[in-house]
């Protein structure tokens, strides 16, 4: 049987179009899973955002001089849920370094140091700063791989035409790592 | 919270000095069985060519047969007690220290700090079963378990054989063992999420190579979905392929001060380590030929057996602390 030419552009053709198949569901596919790993993380960040909140609280329930951090730790939170995500992490690494001042402050009062109240809380924001930072290698990771697909070529044609831009990559300020001690928390 | 190696030298003094001297007296057997067994060869040969009385010539072949068979039996016997003497004076009171005297960061009220040895037990098969390591495998044996608690948390030590049943030419079954080597379980009675598997990447033999096939298959034909993730450190990569089904726990759990830990762990081991996160079981597998704590009596005891039983014992329950302490890694359920 003679191979007509009418044979080879179907085939072409067949074969583009799997191959644009293949390349949409793998883009979506990486989209997606990004999305997914920023919703842990968002999840987290809330959770974390509530902790320092509290710490705010009690420190401030101690003295008066630290109520206007927890009034502004307290704003922020409020605005937290309905900011994109880059405003999400600029508001939580702003509440981070209110609280890393206000951490500061605590060592003036033992009383409340020792507290077990706050040593929950210490304790709590440590296990969040851990997932936060699982999360966010987890996130990073997703990026580079995304990036790597997105931009590279020919894919990056195809991507442009989804208009799936480059992602950057995320850095999330952690408390300093001195401030919350694991063990000396559990020791008291 | 464990005692330092310093620490353990010193309260092991006595057994150290002990162990010395029986290593004396091994060394001395030694050399002995040796002598004994070239003179076997030697004077029969010597004795039994230059004489022509038949009388001389059987008692040469006699003293050659017997000196041979007591040679022998005198070699493994005193490696044995050898062995014996390690594994009772040193590794035995290492671990009743390093239990006995461990102070927990949180006090807990059902906290335990207990410990057991048993020479003719192993790890259950169920919980071998139950770690991830193994995919398939039909009969295990083993000994020299080393069993405890440590706070909340339940761990086993013991040497495995893992054996698959193979159908030889007549059609009759055999065994083939497809592992050999110690293996460490923790059982924290609080679930992971999802199942993380640490494969050790090295082959320097035949026998990893073998090793590093089997799983592959093993994997393909299971069916299992376990996706490979590659993390920040290029030197642990270059070591362990992590597998996990919950990406976010594998890195939670493989910090980067842990993944340091597993690294310096890795080095100080001739073979390839697996090391599985899986329900509520933190499982390491290390191969080895050779028995465990088996000591080599031409090395230092002080200097390098000990703080390398040390170095591992401490490796093991430092995980045990660790993990214990990351209370909402766990899954409530």
């Amino acid at each position: 049987m003679d191979i007509e030419p009418w044979m080879i552009w179907t085939t072409v053709i067949i074969l583009a179009v799997i191959v644009i198949i293949l390349l949409y569901n793998r883009f979506i596919f990486l989209k997606n899973k990004v999305a997914e790993t920023f919703n842990a993380i968002d999840i987290f960040l809330a959770q974390r955002f509530d902790a320092l909140t509290n710490i705010a609280e009690s420190v401030a329930a101690y003295t008066d001089h630290e109520k206007e951090v927890f009034m502004e730790v307290t704003k922020l939170r409020q605005r937290y849920d309905t900011e994109s995500n880059n405003e999400k992490i600029k508001t939580v690494n702003e509440a981070s370094r209110l609280i890393s001042g206000l951490q500061i402050q605590v060592e003036n009062y033992p009383e409340l140091k020792a507290s077990e109240n706050y040593l929950h809380l210490q304790k709590t924001i440590y296990d969040l700063e851990e997932k936060i930072s699982a999360s966010r290698r987890t996130y990073n990771a997703r990026v580079n791989q995304y990036n790597n697909w997105t931009q590279s070529f020919p894919m990056k044609i195809m991507a442009s035409m989804m208009n799936l831009e480059k992602k950057e990559l995320l850095q999330i300020e952690e408390a300093k790592k001195q401030d919350v001690n694991i063990r000396s928390i559990l020791r008291g | 919270m464990f005692l330092s190696y310093e620490e353990i030298k010193d309260r092991l003094e006595s057994e150290l000095k002990a162990m010395m001297r029986v290593k004396l007296l091994t060394i001395l057997k030694y050399v002995l069985g040796w002598i004994a067994l070239i003179s076997s060869i030697i004077f029969p040969v010597y004795f039994g060519t230059t004489t022509g009385n038949e009388a001389i010539l059987w008692l040469s072949a006699f003293a050659f047969f017997f000196g041979v068979i007591f040679s022998i039996i005198s070699f493994f016997k005193t490696l044995g007690t050898y062995r014996m003497t390690f594994k009772n004076k040193v590794v035995l009171n290492m671990v009743k220290l390093l239990i006995e005297t461990c102070q927990l960061p949180e006090v807990n009220p059902d906290d335990e700090l207990k410990w057991g040895y048993r020479k003719l037990g192993r790890i259950d098969d169920f919980l071998v079963r139950k770690t991830g390591l193994f995919v398939q495998y039909d009969r295990l044996s083993g000994e020299d378990l080393i069993y405890g608690t440590l706070g909340l948390t339940d761990f086993y030590l013991s040497e495995l054989n893992l054996f698959i049943d193979k159908k030889n030419r007549d059609r009759n079954n055999r065994l083939k063992k497809i592992y050999n080597g110690v293996v460490f379980v923790a059982d924290f009675n609080k679930d992971f999420k999802g199942h993380t598997l640490l494969r050790d990447k090295h082959f320097t033999s035949i026998g990893h190579l073998r090793r590093y096939f089997r799983y592959w298959f093993q994997r393909i034909w299971s069916g299992k979905k376990l996706s490979a993730i590659k993390l920040e450190s290029k030197e642990f990569n270059s070591y362990f392929k992590v597998r996990t089904s919950n990406e976010i726990e594998a890195r939670y759990i493989l910090s980067p001060n842990f993944m340091e830990q597993l690294i310096n762990f890795r080095k100080r081991h001739r073979n390839p380590i697996d090391i599985s996160f899986k329900r509520s079981l933190i499982s390491i597998a290390i191969p080895n030929k050779r028995d465990y704590f088996e000591p080599n009596i031409f090395e230092s005891m002080k200097r390098s057996q000990a703080r390398r039983v040390y170095n591992d014992l401490v490796f093991f329950f430092n995980i045990i602390e660790e993990f214990d302490l990351n209370t909402r890694l766990w899954n409530k359920s």
